[in-house]
């Protein structure tokens, strides 16, 4: 091997140099090449998007015909940049201005362009396919259990994308289904579903009737993880159902004295504490206050101070004892909540520390700052 | 004489085998990136987010930003970091004791004053010695501390810090504006997800207004070119190669964004380290491999943050002699992970790739202009040879260099102007004569000093690009 390299290596680093240059020249000149031709193409998509977003404003306003619009689009080109235009307005109409615009969509290349999504084995692509009749106003039926069936897909992007498009335009049934196929798949974040449910209520009645029974009738089925669950609690809390209050209720009285998760717990309390539900009082003095959990109790001290009651007053004292910092704080904010409290005047032991000064001086300047 | 020869001809052929491995590497990550780069642009497409403004059930963020001695732009990237997009975050800037004006620019510009906050000993730190607040801007937090470098402000910050995850910037940068957004998706889309890190580009050149870049252009002088092209290389095909093998080992210590109870598991940023960004991300690999537990560690092609990059050759001689040197020490405390099945594709692939073609490489290279000379004074190898492997050597650096851009163009095209491209080409180029060979010896002289315990950090100057 050395002695060919000996006597050959001059010919094979001289090839490889010159293939090296004329790749780099090709390199060269094909980068430049490309911006050249990419620029033009700029040029010439900027000048249709010009004409477009004339035509597709005068659209959506009234004083353009549907069919005189599309008399316009002819090209690949067009299509693709009409799909542009539409996804900036769409964010800023509403009414019958974005039912024109959602009419746009339905265009048969466009719709077309999306159907063959479907065929591809990239759930990605499946995805953005179903995002596409998620944004639609209607769809053909005979489409929804395709996209159904993407809902209890493994990629969570595609379970995701396909949720989406059946809280849109699934039934009851379909809805309830898609989601509950989200709340087993671990893959899909929190977040991901809160975004599911936040859509869930655009599309529903302004009163979040359907949602919220849905959402209880999920909590009550007991049938996901416990971060799933708080999740689906502190949905509901956002909601703002008033008629969810006596069933969170229930399912706060129902906990297990002994072993609650802590983290359906912390939920329960936040939301409760938040529709004033002063029922949760009792056991927010007698069991939740010496939580073993450091959130549980951090929750009852910021809970005990929305409601004022002056039963609660000696508790948060005590709580101002715990050996959590936060815990600590929480209930002197929440003590500082009641108009007869000095707070420098609690005659606590550890007043005198600095740490008490500073606690009290978080709290001012949180009170100030609003955080 | 016979044996010398001998074996200067093997050492010139193990060299060449080097060389065909390390630069078969780099295509095959150029490639790979390239993938990644579609799939992470196709993904970022799917999230719509509609309830990010709506609810605070998404996840929240500190933005954690150290500053020592940042007086020219302190003002400038804070204000900008007050106009990022996002529901809830607050902006922790740590002052880690700065010799110049910094905090009392910060408390006059902002109209800070004293607050009391309570802040839980998660990880050691330096005394604090106070914690500012705004009341016009009442997500702003100034941390006063002693001085304890830049691990140490963030191991801080992290105390002080109450949100969902931590977002590490340095305060030279800036971040635009919707890129919180971005890096949320990461989390939103794998929950499993700890750690994220976003593209850091050069700033120097570029216009900005109102705390945003509104032109980009390269900058003006040769280093700041050469510089250019190196994050794009950097970023674009070499930490988003390593995603797609989902195996990266970096997250820059300019712009990444953390779980933050991750971090407090592991103890936090290391201080006795100049290499904490990299050396953070390998050790929470090595966290989660041991418990055996679910993560990801992810690298987004698409949130951008502008940096401010040295313009003299002193400053980013000490820059990369430090990158190195953080390299080497993080590379020697997780050795066990090097050839570890424990590690899977981190310790049979990633680490070794750092060690034999980023760490070694400088010895490599000049050891292999030396022997090549050598080899040619003692007539092992002709001239015209000679010759012809440093043309085939820099000719190669040069495709790579230009691949990079090139990966530019085809993906997100931020530079604007055809003359922007054209230069980076021509510096793409250039950077194969001359700088190549003076990087390779900083960074030689990097793996000396970290063997003689060298953890200086060494001055850096700014000159303010975001507040011209």
């Amino acid at each position: 091997m050395i002695d060919y390299l000996n006597t050959h290596a001059e010919q094979i680093v001289l090839i490889v140099v010159i293939f090296l240059a004329i790749f780099s020249i090709i390199v060269f000149v094909g980068a430049i090449y490309s911006r050249w031709m990419l620029n033009l193409k700029d040029k010439k998509e900027r000048e249709i998007r010009e004409r477009l977003s004339g035509l597709v404003i005068q659209y959506v306003s009234g004083d353009l015909s549907f069919e005189d619009l599309k008399s316009e689009l002819s090209t690949e080109t067009d299509y693709s940049i009409l799909m542009q235009i539409s996804n900036q307005l769409e964010k800023n109409l509403e009414g019958e201005e974005e039912i024109r615009l959602k009419r746009l969509l339905n265009l048969p290349p466009i719709r077309n362009f999306f159907i063959g999504r479907f065929e591809t084995k990239d759930p990605l692509e499946r995805a953005k396919a179903c995002l596409y009749f998620a944004r639609q106003n209607k769809i053909k039926k005979s489409i929804l259990p395709k996209i159904m069936s993407y809902s209890s897909s493994k990629y969570p992007m595609l379970a995701y994308a396909s949720c989406m498009a059946i809280i849109v335009h699934g039934s009851t049934r379909q809805q309830r289904e898609a989601i509950h196929n989200l709340l087993i798949n671990e893959g899909v974040s929190d977040q991901a579903l809160n975004d599911i449910f936040k859509e869930f209520q655009v599309q529903s009645s302004e009163e979040s009737e359907v949602e919220s029974h849905l959402l209880m009738r999920f909590i009550a089925d007991k049938a996901y993880s416990d971060r799933r669950t708080a999740l689906l609690i502190r949905t509901l809390g956002e909601l703002n159902f008033y008629q969810s209050a006596a069933f969170l209720l229930s399912e706060f009285e129902s906990l297990s004295e002994d072993h609650y998760s802590p983290v359906i717990a912390t939920a329960l309390i936040d939301v409760l504490a938040q529709f004033g539900m002063s029922e949760i009082l009792d056991d927010l003095h007698t069991i939740y206050t010496s939580s073993e959990h450091r959130e549980v109790r951090e929750s009852t001290a910021k809970a005990l101070g929305l409601f004022t009651d002056p039963v609660s007053k000696p508790i948060l004292k005590w709580l101002m004892l715990d050996r959590d910092f936060y815990v600590r704080f929480y209930a002197a904010k929440s003590l500082s909540n009641y108009p007869d409290v000095q707070m420098n005047e609690l005659n606590l032991p550890g007043m005198e520390s600095d740490e008490y000064s500073e606690l009290l001086g978080e709290i001012e300047t949180s009170k100030e700052l609003e955080y | 004489m016979e044996v010398l020869a001998t074996i200067l001809v093997v050492i010139n052929v193990l060299i060449f085998f080097y060389f065909v491995f390390v630069n078969f590497s780099y295509i095959t990550l150029i490639i790979f990136s390239y993938i990644q780069t579609k799939r992470s642009k196709k993904e970022s497409s799917i999230f719509q987010l509609s309830g990010l403004f709506d609810t605070r059930l998404y996840k929240s963020i500190s933005i954690l930003a150290p500053a020592y001695n940042e007086e020219a732009s302190i003002i400038e990237s804070t204000e900008a970091l007050l106009h990022l997009e996002f529901a809830d975050y607050e902006i922790i800037l740590i002052n880690d004791g700065s010799k110049d004006s910094t905090l009392e620019k910060l408390i006059n510009h902002f109209k800070l004053k004293k607050i009391d906050r309570y802040i839980p000993k998660s990880i050691e730190t330096e005394p604090v010695k106070a914690v500012y607040g705004s009341h016009r801007y009442p997500n702003l937090f100034v941390v006063d501390k002693e001085n304890g470098r830049k691990a140490d402000a963030l191991n801080a910050g992290i105390n002080v810090s109450r949100k969902d995850l931590i977002c590490a910037v340095d305060s030279d940068t800036l971040l635009e504006p919707t890129v919180l957004q971005q890096m949320l998706m990461a989390f939103v889309a794998d929950p499993t997800t700890v750690a994220v890190g976003g593209v850091v580009r050069v700033a120097n050149g570029c216009k900005f207004e109102l705390g945003e870049v509104s032109e980009v252009k390269v900058p003006k002088s040769t280093i700041g070119r050469i510089q250019a092209v190196e994050y794009l290389r950097a970023f674009l095909f070499g930490r988003t190669g390593w995603d797609y093998f989902d195996s990266l080992l970096i997250i820059s210590g300019a712009f990444g964004v953390f779980d933050r109870e991750s971090v407090i598991n592991v103890g936090g940023y290391l201080h006795d380290t100049v290499g904490e960004d990299m050396e953070l991300v390998v050790r929470l690999h090595r966290h989660y491999r041991d418990k055996g537990d679910k993560y990801r560690v992810r690298f987004l092609p698409e949130p951008v943050c502008w940096t401010e990059v040295p313009e003299s050759w002193s400053t980013l001689g000490r820059q990369r002699n430090r990158w190195q040197r953080g390299l080497a020490d993080t590379l020697w405390r997780h050795r066990k992970m090097m050839l570890n099945p424990k590690y899977g594709r981190l310790g049979f692939l990633a680490m070794p790739f750092f060690l034999f073609v980023e760490l070694l490489s400088p010895i490599i290279e000049l050891g292999g202009y030396f022997i090549l000379i050598i080899s040619f004074f003692l007539g092992v190898i002709n001239v015209q040879f000679a010759l012809l492997f440093l043309t085939a050597a820099i000719l190669l650096g040069m495709i790579l260099s230009i691949l990079s851009v090139l990966m530019e163009e085809l993906t997100f095209r931020r530079y604007d102007r055809m003359r922007d491209v054209a230069i980076l080409i021509l510096y793409a180029f250039l950077e194969n004569l001359g700088y190549r060979q003076i990087h390779a010896w900083w960074r030689f002289r990097g793996l000396i000093d970290f063997f003689k315990g060298n953890k200086s950090w060494g001055e850096m100057t700014r000159s303010g690009t975001f507040s011209r």
